[in-house]
């Protein structure tokens, strides 16, 4: 009998993580890799899936399986194998949910590898078998493939039919208008940041992605030279909210744009006491001192722009300074620092469910001036990609240690064999095991012969054999006694003879049949039993002579790993280095181009200062003139 | 009246823009994770095959540890566990609803082979259809005898202790022993059950 387990996934497998299906499982082992992928432990839940169908202890679960794997194996990241998994189960399935599932996870692969056009493909090819949840996925994914498609209608039409979370909803409304933005459909693309700006929310993610909205929103429209309605935007930004500089610093620029100065100054002042890291703080410093120029304050700009000049100084030297150690290798590390738990690396499962979170940056010198760059997918990428191949290294150490640890079992159990090899081969040499088949045998003949010859004494009990005798030896004494005896005493004696023997003829004959039946059988039981025992001393026999070619063997196998551990050991620090390289290329690039910034910003503010000290002197100059002349 | 010049509010603008107009995408959605291919924020073919081709190679690499740890997986059983004399224990739950699970204790021949104290998420892993194998060990051939003790919170919150017990025959090949917890609602009482696997 094959139990079977039938319980409920309340949450799903990977493919439908809030989807109330239920399953059976079938078969323990799998039961098994679910408990792990439950757990978020996907590598290991991989593994025992990988091994449980190469034993055969997983043959039942075909198609979940392959779909289980396939969804974790993309979220580890191993896009080809995913895709590979995935079409063969659209090629291998008629069921219309494992071809929705395989389809929406091949629209996935090919969006995240940044084939769009794939992507859409494959959405188009959906059925409506998918699992609720998903199918909001899914549709969410279509107007982000359209958004990158250019077909904004289509973008328009899946967002506003969408019936999925409002937080999906906004972030798609949101990518949707910066892409209008961007291509030139500037009305539309304003009316969806407005939409997204105007929502009130108490969850703080979905508030500040309405105050980038509003950022976005505001700057777009002082691009097209329209303060008025930017600073409307613009103070819907929350002041303490990510996106507060941005907000104040355009803010002012809507105030300067229509000749207020001095109600520009208000916010640019605000952002002189906030973090100088900020672009946004930044920018303030030239945007001051620029208002109290224009306001005829030249005395007080002058001051702000040399201030401006020291602040940018220090900030270019620290920038400097955080290329260099940047170079010297110290930015992955300090990333990796910040998420490293006590086991030194977090397993796969864990890592992969998304970006690097901003706030959680460690606050260190070569990440200060990294967020854009940080946020960035390229980057990201390649960060999960170093601590993969860290997890990586992590995994071969502890398996090369566990090769180890066989090689010595392997040992200690061949030592343990040799003590008891000589105890094992007295007991198979002593062993009467085929003299007892023997004597079987010739029972089991004899048996037979009983049977053909129905010979019915010959299964006589003993106590029956005794009476045989007991007539027999009266019989031989009646003979003995016949000549002293009387006619009559001699013919009753006879007669009881005759009767006794008659009797016990009947009783054996009468039953012959049966206790022929139960000689065989108790033979046969008795051949079962000597049949396990041979079996058993051949099993013995074979193992005691297969032991050292066994245990050589096992030997020969952990012998083999050993250098595949240690050759994809070095493989994988090799492509560490290398991805580290890229991440370091990438922060090197990113910080030089801030200082290119800076330095700009600098050469900006030393022209203004020159001018107004330029205009300050060509304004005293004649003053001067005039009292030399008096 | 004097003008400074100013930083043109053209590149402020453009600057702040650059800044806040990335993609967003909400945390919780996996279809939100972006789908830019290049790997080259510079935007240099060369360093975007570069970095292509390392992507390649650590998929391939990952691959490969993957398999060896499959690999390897089965030899520790096959030293560890030999078929011939491999005995499993799985945990499993169906429902819930009467019972939480806190521990379980396995004697096999009245002899302690495993106890287990559940954490949250392994409790809610078992909820959601997944197997614990409790403990592998080995058996000779013959009879043995397996108790389980269960050890939660049942009905009406009390504290609830209960065992479960089976008589098994140990073959030649490998014996697999599921210990299920299963809601019994007609009489609204957890029900704990020792089965063979075949």
């Amino acid at each position: 009998m094959r139990a079977r387990l039938i319980v409920v996934l309340l949450a799903g497998v990977f493919w439908g993580t809030c989807a109330h299906a239920s399953t059976v499982v079938r078969e323990l082992h799998y039961g098994e890799v679910l408990f792990l992928y439950y757990q978020q432990q996907h590598f290991d839940a991989m593994v025992h899936l990988e091994a449980g169908r190469a034993t055969g202890t997983i043959r039942l679960h075909e198609a979940e399986a392959e779909l289980l794997l396939g969804g974790m194996l993309l979220s580890w990241r191993q896009w080809r194998e995913a895709a590979a998994i995935f079409s063969r189960l659209l090629d291998a399935h008629d069921d219309p949910s494992v071809r929705d599932r395989a389809r929406f996870q091949l629209a996935r692969i090919a969006w995240q590898r940044g084939d769009a056009g794939q992507a859409a493909k494959s959405l188009a090819a959906l059925g409506t078998h998918l699992p609720a949840a998903r199918a909001a996925e899914a549709e969410l994914l279509r107007a982000r493939v359209a958004i990158a498609t250019h077909d904004y209608p289509t973008a328009s039409r899946v967002l506003a039919e969408f019936d999925g979370p409002d937080d999906w909803r906004a972030y798609a409304r949101y990518n949707l208008g910066v892409a209008l933005l961007d291509n030139g459909s500037a009305d539309e693309g304003l009316a969806q940041l407005d939409t997204v700006g105007r929502l009130r929310s108490a969850d703080g993610e979905l508030a500040a992605l309405a105050d980038r909205a509003n950022v976005t929103l505001g700057f777009a429209q002082l691009r097209d030279g329209r303060p008025a309605p930017a600073l409307v935007a613009l103070e819907r930004v929350r002041l303490d909210g990510p996106f507060a500089n941005a907000a104040l610093l355009g803010a002012g620029w809507a105030h300067s744009e229509q000749s207020r100065h001095r109600d520009a100054l208000t916010p640019w002042l605000t952002l002189r006491g906030r973090d100088l890291l900020d672009p946004a703080v930044q920018e303030s410093l030239l945007a001051v001192p620029y208002a109290f120029a224009s306001l005829g304050a030249h005395a007080q700009a002058a001051e702000h722009y040399a201030t401006a000049l020291e602040v940018l100084d220090d900030e270019i030297a620290r920038l400097e300074h955080t290329i260099e150690r940047v170079r010297a290798g110290s930015l992955v590390p300090a990333l990796l620092a910040a998420e490293a738990d006590a086991d030194g690396l977090r397993p796969p499962a864990a890592v992969d469910s998304g970006h690097w979170r901003l706030d959680a940056l460690p606050d260190r010198i070569e990440t200060r001036y990294l967020h854009r760059l940080l946020a960035g997918h390229a980057f990201q990428e390649g960060l999960r990609n170093y601590r993969d191949l860290r997890f990586l290294a992590t995994n071969l150490s502890r398996r090369a240690d566990d090769l180890a640890a066989f090689d010595d079992m392997i040992d200690a159990r061949m030592l343990a064999w040799q003590a008891r090899e000589p105890r094992a081969r007295r007991m198979l040499d002593g062993s009467d095991a085929a003299a007892l088949s023997g004597r079987h045998r010739a029972l089991a003949a004899r048996v037979e012969r009983i049977a053909e010859a129905r010979d019915t004494h010959a299964l006589a009990s003993t106590d029956e054999h005794a009476l045989l005798a007991a007539l027999a030896e009266s019989e031989a004494r009646l003979v003995r006694v016949t000549p002293v005896l009387t006619d009559d005493a001699r013919d009753e004696l006879a007669t009881r003879q005759r009767v006794l023997a008659g009797v016990l003829d009947w009783r054996l004959h009468a039953d012959f049949e049966q206790r022929l039946w139960d000689a065989r059988r108790d033979l046969r039981d008795t051949g079962d039993v000597l049949s396990e025992i041979d079996a058993r001393l051949e099993r013995i026999d074979a193992l005691r002579a297969g032991a050292p070619e066994r245990f050589d063997a096992l030997g020969a196998r952990v012998a083999a790993y050993t250098p595949r551990v240690a050759a994809l050991a070095a493989a994988v620090e090799l492509a560490s280095v290398r991805q580290r390289d890229q991440l370091d290329a990438m922060a090197v690039t990113a910080l030089e181009r801030e200082v290119a910034r800076m330095r700009a910003h600098e050469l900006q503010a030393r022209f203004a200062l020159a001018r107004i000290h330029d205009r300050a002197a060509s304004v005293t100059t004649p003053d001067t003139a005039e009292g030399a002349r008096r | 009246m004097l003008r400074s010049p100013n930083p043109p509010l053209s590149a402020v603008v453009s600057a702040v823009l650059l800044g806040v107009m990335l993609a967003a995408s909400p945390g919780a959605s996996p279809a939100g994770e972006s789908a830019e291919s290049s790997r080259a924020p510079d935007g240099d073919p060369a360093h975007a095959a570069d970095a292509a081709a390392l992507d390649a190679e650590i998929e391939s690499l990952k691959r490969e540890v993957l398999a060896l740890n499959r690999d390897l997986f089965m030899l520790e059983e096959e030293l560890l566990y030999p078929a011939s004399t491999q005995v499993a224990v799985f945990v499993s739950m169906d429902v819930g609803t009467f019972f939480a699970l806190d521990a379980v204790t396995v004697r096999i021949n009245d002899r302690e082979v495993a106890h287990h104290l559940y954490t949250e998420r392994e409790a809610d892993a078992l909820l959601r259809g997944g197997v614990h194998r409790i403990w592998t060990g080995n058996l000779r051939a013959g009879e043995h005898e397996l108790v389980a003790v269960f050890t939660g919170t049942g009905p009406h919150g009390r504290e609830y202790r209960r065992g479960a017990e089976l008589n098994f025959e140990k073959g030649v090949g490998t014996r697999y022993m599921e210990l299920k917890i299963s809601d019994r609602a007609r009489r609204l009482q957890p029900e704990f059950i020792v089965r063979e696997w075949e």
